[in-house]
This record gives structure tokens, sequence and C-alpha cells, in this order.
């Protein structure tokens, strides 16, 4: 009798386990409802405890809240409760910020603002070099580097700052050696539409004089608002085998993230002038979330200041001089900053 | 007849010697064994800083396993390598493009995790039948996944574990074993709430593992379960199945849950053969 109790006992200890870690609730938590009202709040409160530019945009997040939650009812349709939740996100203006919700029926929405397109064509620029010379596809080079016609004036591109630090280590600083005998150079940041901030430090670093300070980063450390890490501070310091003569930066609204980082820290440089027009304006690191209904967002979830602590979120880095191209010029071949490029080098 | 008897005598001598050396073989035991088993499992994943949703993976793997016996001690060292992918049951299989009219591509993140240990026992009884040994497990288990939600999902656990052992022998072939862990301090490293890794100069993995954090039992729970049934196939070979169960909480920077079953066949050669104690 005993034993019976005893196996009877064993056996219900272990069938009652084997259900209680079968039970994914017990053991693993609640998965929110993916209703459009749970959805839109888990965005909101998402946002409410990981993004990290409210002070900075001057946003009140709980008035937004009390403007679109009202919007929106678990009776609306996936695309009703898509365009609710984009312009909720609109009012972040911020170029780091997109939702996209998957197929069927693929849709992207992007806070940041958007700028006329075909300002910048790297062929026109490769006409004007007698010799180039070229990392990655011919058609889309991840680098590419040159003389222009019947001057001694450098070009140096890079289409990204994605790759890992190493491979600018490697590539610009054979670039930079190739055109040593140069006497000034011209650097096309035009196409650097975002990539590493370690990669755009050491790129920075082949042009610097002096080391310096140019960037503070933090990040949200906790739902609390306005707690952060402590600042994570960027200096620029001289490299061997880097570039000692005269740059001109070209920018423009392509220039984004970590093409910024790299322009906060090539302003450090004197011998650098910058010119073009504006910078983009989205610095911070965009990591993504899920939504229980399964549509991804990305935001920013830092706050990227210069040496000064001025935040250019939004706003973007004006250039020394501000030449804007414009899709029509760039069409029928006209690269005005460019040109604006070379006559101030050669009037050096 | 004389060569005769003497051909005789040294067969006799080398069949006695064999039959003899079996014996003595059989009362001999094992002084260290070498395991390598096949994994199959299903892990549960419900980490809040990827996703609200739980993602299952089931995954494949190998477990190589050295352990040496001598006495009352036992010394065991082991590295395993899994694979598998993340599928989120309440969402299915996402497929994005990256722009509107852009080419599309499924969400379906890969995730490899293993682990290396290395630990001690000391035998607390033994009987006929039964045996049983306390002691510790230092193992360091390393999880990543490229594509969870579009992002980098890393952690990293490096924990001190106190593991219990209990063995019944069934007979001359039979075995059967039963194995519980619990970790009581461990080292970890989790994406940061902010979900960037990026600083000045370091590696991204080294940042990564730069913010590992010392915690103990009040903070991170991970019992783990094993039981097997061991089948002596010849003197110096077992076939082993087993299956365990492991169960994590921690809360740090947001909650993570996490769950495995998992199967394992193995095959056990023993080596290093002395005379039972």
């Amino acid at each position: 009798m005993n034993r019976f109790v005893k196996t009877s006992f064993l056996t219900s200890l272990w069938v009652y386990g084997l259900g209680l870690v079968s039970c994914n609730e017990l053991m693993l938590g609640e998965e929110p409802s993916q209703s459009p009202v749970s959805t839109f709040e888990y965005l909101w409160s998402s946002f409410d405890e990981h993004y990290g530019l409210f002070e900075v945009k001057q946003l009140d997040w709980n008035a937004i809240h009390a403007e679109f939650s009202p919007q929106v009812t678990d009776q609306m349709s996936e695309d009703e409760l898509f365009e609710v939740s984009s312009q909720m996100l609109s009012r972040l203006n911020d170029g780091h910020v997109w939702l996209v919700k998957p197929n069927p029926g693929f849709r992207r929405f992007d806070s940041g603002p958007t700028y006329p397109v075909g300002t910048f064509d790297l062929d026109l620029i490769r006409e004007n070099l007698s010799e180039e010379t070229l990392f990655g596809p011919s058609d889309n080079p991840l680098v590419l580097y040159g003389r222009f016609k019947n001057t001694n004036i450098g070009y140096l591109y890079l289409d990204h700052l994605g790759e890992a630090p190493g491979f600018y280590e490697k590539h610009v600083k054979t670039a930079l050696s190739e055109l040593a005998d140069t006497d000034e150079l011209i650097f096309d940041a035009r196409g650097i539409e975002g990539g590493d901030d370690r990669s755009a430090q050491v790129v920075a670093s082949y042009f610097a004089t002096a080391k310096k300070l140019y960037m503070k980063t933090r990040f949200k450390q906790s739902a609390q608002s306005g707690d952060f890490s402590d600042w994570i501070l960027w200096e620029v310091a001289p490299k061997s085998g880097g570039y000692p003569k005269p740059v001109v930066l070209l920018t423009d609204r392509g220039t984004g993230s970590a093409g910024e980082t790299f322009t906060l820290a090539m302003r450090q440089n004197q011998k650098v002038e910058i010119v073009g027009d504006f910078t983009y304006g989205a610095f911070s690191d965009n990591p993504k979330w899920e939504l229980p209904n399964g549509w991804i967002v990305a935001m920013s979830t830092g706050d990227f200041r210069d040496q000064n602590g001025i935040s250019y979120e939004g706003i973007g880095l004006e250039p020394d001089q501000v030449v804007k191209n414009t899709p029509e010029e760039v069409s029928e071949g006209m690269d005005r900053a460019l040109t604006r490029a070379l006559s101030i080098l050669l009037e050096n | 007849m004389s060569k005769l008897f003497k051909i005789l005598l040294a067969a006799g001598g080398l069949l006695g010697g064999s039959i003899l050396g079996n014996s003595q073989s059989k009362i001999q035991t094992p002084g260290a064994e070498l395991t390598i088993s096949y994994l199959r499992g299903t892990q549960k994943l419900h980490d809040l800083q990827a996703s609200p949703m739980i993602y299952f993976t089931d995954y494949n793997g190998v477990h190589l396993d050295y352990k040496r016996m001598k006495g009352r001690n036992r010394w065991e060292f082991g590295a395993e390598a899994k694979t598998g992918h993340m599928i989120a049951p309440a969402l299915g299989e996402r497929e994005f493009q990256f722009e509107e009219g852009g080419e599309g591509f499924l969400l379906i993140p890969t995730q490899y995790f293993g682990e290396v240990s290395a630990g001690y026992q000391r035998r607390l009884h033994q009987t006929e039948k039964l045996e049983s040994f306390l002691g510790i497990n230092l193992r360091n288990q390393i999880h990543y996944a490229d594509g969870l939600a579009m992002n980098t999902w890393a952690m990293n656990q490096l924990g001190l574990s106190i593991r219990y052992t209990h063995l019944m022998k069934l007979g001359q072939r039979h075995q059967l074993l039963g194995d519980l862990q619990l970790p009581i301090f461990s080292l970890i490293a989790r994406m940061p709430y902010s979900n960037v890794v990026s600083e000045p100069e370091k590696s991204q993995v080294k940042s990564f593992l730069g913010e590992s954090e010392m915690t103990a039992v009040h903070q991170l729970q991970q019992p783990e379960l094993r039981v097997a049934y061991r089948y002596r196939l010849a003197h110096r070979s077992s076939l082993e199945l087993g299956y365990a169960y492991d169960w994590m909480s921690y809360s740090q920077p947001q909650s993570i849950k996490k769950s495995n079953h998992e199967l394992a066949l193995s095959w056990v050669y023993h080596f290093q053969f002395s005379p039972t104690n």
C-alpha cells in the first residue's frame, strides 16, 4: 500500500511537472494581444520608454498620445491603423524613425523629411577623372579615388561607412597613399547615408591634425524619462599615413547618420572646408522594435551632440559654403558643389 | 609429442590468459569516458528586449564531453554547439521589403548558441545500485542571432552552478541518471536597454562583454534537469538517451524568460580501466 501511494505520488508529481513546463504562459509570460488598440499602445509605450530625443525635439509625447489614441479602435483595418500610427510618428520628424508592415500589402512610412533625389551623380565626376581606382562593383563602388584631369587635385569617394573599421583602415590608407603626391583633395561624402560611427572616426582620423573631441553620445538606459547613460566621448586623433594637405569635404542632404558623425569629426580640422548642402539631420543609432502584430519600427535611442553639447537632430550640419545642386542641373551634367570645391582648391 | 604438448600448453595458456583477462575486465571500472551526442531540441524565448512575442527555435546540435573518474572524485569538461531558425508562431513567416517596390525577403533569423563547461563533483553516497554526487559546474553559454526583429540579438552567461547527480544501476547493462544544476552566481551580458552597442575604438564584442553584470540566484534563476538511460553495448562503449529541460528567468535590462526541451542521443566510449574500489 505504501509503495502504491509512493508510486502514485511520484507519477502525479511527474505529470504535474510536465504540464507545468509545457505551459508557455506560466513559464514564459504572456504575449500581448495583437488587436489594433494593443498594437498602438505598445508602439506608443515603446517610444515613451526608449526614444532618446524627446528633450532635444521638445515634444510632449503624452499630449501626442491623447491626440491619436481616440482614433484607434479594435474594429479598424490594418491599413487604417498604419495610417494613424504613421501620423503619430510623423510628429517626431526623425529620419531614423520608420515603420514597416509585412507582405501582403507591404507598407513603409518614414518619419523624417524628404529631399529631392538626383542632386548627386557619381558618373558626372568619374567623367572628369584622369584616372580612377575603385573597390567594389564598377557601377556602384564602395571606394573610388583618382585625380581630376589637368590638375593635381585628388578625389576620394565612399559609398557608405557600413563596413567594419578595419575595412576603411585598409582601403582609405591605400587610397591616401596613392594620392599622397596630390596638392589637395576633394572628399565626397554625398553618398554616405550611414554606417558605423567607429568607421567614421577611423576615416576622419586620416585627416586630423590634432587630437580633438568632436562628439558626445548617450543612450536611454531605463524607461524613466531622461534616464541616460553617461556621455561617451568621441575624439579624433592624427593617424599615420594621413593626408595633411587642404581638403574640401562635399556634403548634401544625402549625407546622413554615420556620414554626419564623420562630418562632425572633419569639422575639427582647419584644413578641411565643407561645401555643399546641409547634411540630413539624423545622427543617433536606430535599433528596431517589433510590435505585437508583427510590424517593425525603428527609433533613435541615443542622443548625439557635438563637442559643445549642441544637437543637430532634425537640422543637419551647415557647410562652410552652401551650394545646393538641383536635380535639373545634375541631369544636365552640372555639379555646382563640385565646381565650387575645385575653384576653392585651385585658388589656393 | 613433446612439440604437440608444448603447442597445446601454449594454446591453453593463451586461452586461459584471455579468459582471465576478460574476467578481470568485467570487474574493472572505467576511469574516464568520452561522450559524443546529437542534440535535438526546442527553445522558447520571450525576451522583451527584442520582441513582445515568444520565439521558438527548433534546433540541432552536437555535444562533446570528457569525464574523468578517480576514487570519489569526478571531473567533467564539455562543449556544445547548436543552431536553428527562430519563428514566432503568433506572427508566422513574414516577408518584408526594404522599400516600396523592392525585393521581398523572409524574416527568419538563425540562432547560433553553445557552451563550454568544466565541473567537479564528489561522491556523496554509494551502494551496489546507487551512487550520488554533488559538486560545482562552471559554464559559459553564448547565444547569437542576426535579424531578430531586424536587430542583432546576443547573450553571454558565465555561471557557477551547484550540480547534483544521481545514478541508478539496473543490472550489468542498464543505468538511469538524474542530474540537476542551478546557477548560483552568473556574469551575464545582454543587449543594453537602448539595443545599441557602439563605443569609440572598441570592437562591438568587447563593448558588449564589457557591459556584463554580476548577478546571483535571487535575480537569475536557471534550473536545469536532465534524465538519461544508458545501455552498456560492450566493454568499452555505451549508448545513452537523455532528456533535458531548463528554464531561465532574468529581469535586466528587461525581462527575459527562456526554456529548452532537449533530447540527446549519445555514444559513450569508456577507457582508462582500473580495478573497482
